[in-house]
């Protein structure tokens, strides 16, 4: 019982257990070369999101274009059945792809990973919330 | 009876109770123990006691036997277990310290407090209940032990208990907690508007009509091979 309730205390980072969390954790690239955003909480409210984290960089070589670009990867094979929308290719022959998952359901949460790359620029966003679908994000934007 | 009386009684009748209660109790340690809690009780009822003592001390013998049988399956009655607080400070650790004397064998918890309440020496105290000054010592340095092992386990338990408030606390908070920051190059921004600006700067990107995007890059996947 004790060791339950310890496991429950730890905190865990939400995007933890996804192959692309070392991006989020500034182990592929160096934090002074990203642009990286973590909001929680009420600010979130009116866009239906509890959580938002997103890293985006310019990528100084293609190794660092396809080290994430595999982990993107790893995530989409790991959740095929969640792929909420793509215009992706798996051969990283492309200058530009996105790539949208929804992942399984935290407690009441949706969760949503979305990668984007416009040649040597990389976004990568991890979301958290009650936010139904992609599309009412678009919407809520606007 | 008078003291005098009594002590001569006791010094007969200890061994003959000690073998009484072997018979109930495979360890001679338990045995000796429950010799001593009668005559314990015996000299706390000694002005009442009558000669011959030997009979009566034996059934008493017997009934002590039974009693220690049936405390080899202990229950715990979580009402009386303390609370973190109880622990707090010195006065509630000297209450805490002589609740769990109190939980003692009688043996053993009349021994202690005569010898570190009442200030009685190890060989008055033999005198008293007609035992050897060795045995006093014996069951006084297990009765020691055991306080030591029991108030050891209370505060690790109370200590546990804390950590996991604590735990607990700083977890609901950090969970709660509203959190809003930017590292744009490496350089932390915490201010609102910055990192909202970032946030739907990125959020917008992401989710922006992508139909151009795609022509163009049809067009380039045409042109490239």
């Amino acid at each position: 019982m004790m060791i339950a309730l310890f496991s429950m205390l730890i905190t865990v980072e939400a995007q933890s257990g996804l192959n692309i969390e070392p991006l989020f954790a500034g182990k592929i690239i160096p934090q002074q070369r990203i642009v990286e955003t973590r909001v929680k909480g009420k600010m979130l409210s009116k866009y239906q999101l509890s959580l938002f984290r997103s890293v985006r960089f310019k990528a100084n070589n293609k190794q660092e274009i396809t080290r994430v670009h595999d982990l993107i990867e790893l995530d989409k094979k790991k959740y095929s059945d969640n792929t909420y929308s793509e215009n992706y290719s798996s051969t990283k022959s492309r200058s530009k792809e996105t790539l949208m998952l929804q992942l399984p359901k935290e407690g009441n949460h949706n969760r949503f990973l979305c990668y984007k790359r416009n040649n040597e620029e990389v976004t990568v966003i991890y979301m958290e919330g009650t936010l139904n679908s992609l599309d009412t994000l678009r919407e809520l934007i606007k | 009876m008078t003291t005098e009386e009594f002590q001569q009684q006791a010094e007969g009748i200890r061994l003959q109770l000690i073998s009484v209660a072997q018979k109930y109790l495979s360890s001679t340690d338990e045995a000796e123990d429950i010799a001593q809690d009668v005559m314990i009780k015996l000299w706390l009822m000694r002005n009442r006691l009558t000669l011959p003592i030997v009979g009566f001390a034996s059934m008493v013998t017997r009934n002590l036997c039974i009693d220690c049988l049936r405390r080899k399956h202990p229950t715990i009655d979580i009402a009386t277990l303390p609370d973190e607080e109880d622990l707090s400070d010195d006065g509630e650790q000297i209450e805490q310290m002589l609740k769990v004397i109190d939980t003692l064998p009688s043996a053993q918890r009349t021994i202690l407090r005569m010898h570190h309440l009442q200030g009685m020496k190890t060989k008055e105290i033999a005198m008293v209940l007609g035992s050897t000054e060795v045995a006093v010592r014996k069951t006084l340095s297990r009765a020691r032990s055991v306080v030591r092992k029991r108030l050891i386990a209370l505060f690790a338990a109370a200590s546990l208990l804390i950590g996991i408030s604590t735990m607990t606390i700083r977890y609901l908070n950090v969970e709660s907690s509203d959190e809003c920051v930017a590292y744009i190059y490496g350089k932390k921004y915490t201010d609102q508007q910055t990192v909202l600006a970032e946030m739907k700067h990125t959020m917008g990107e992401m989710t922006e009509d992508n139909a151009q995007n795609e022509i163009e890059q049809q067009l380039n996947d045409l042109f490239s091979n």
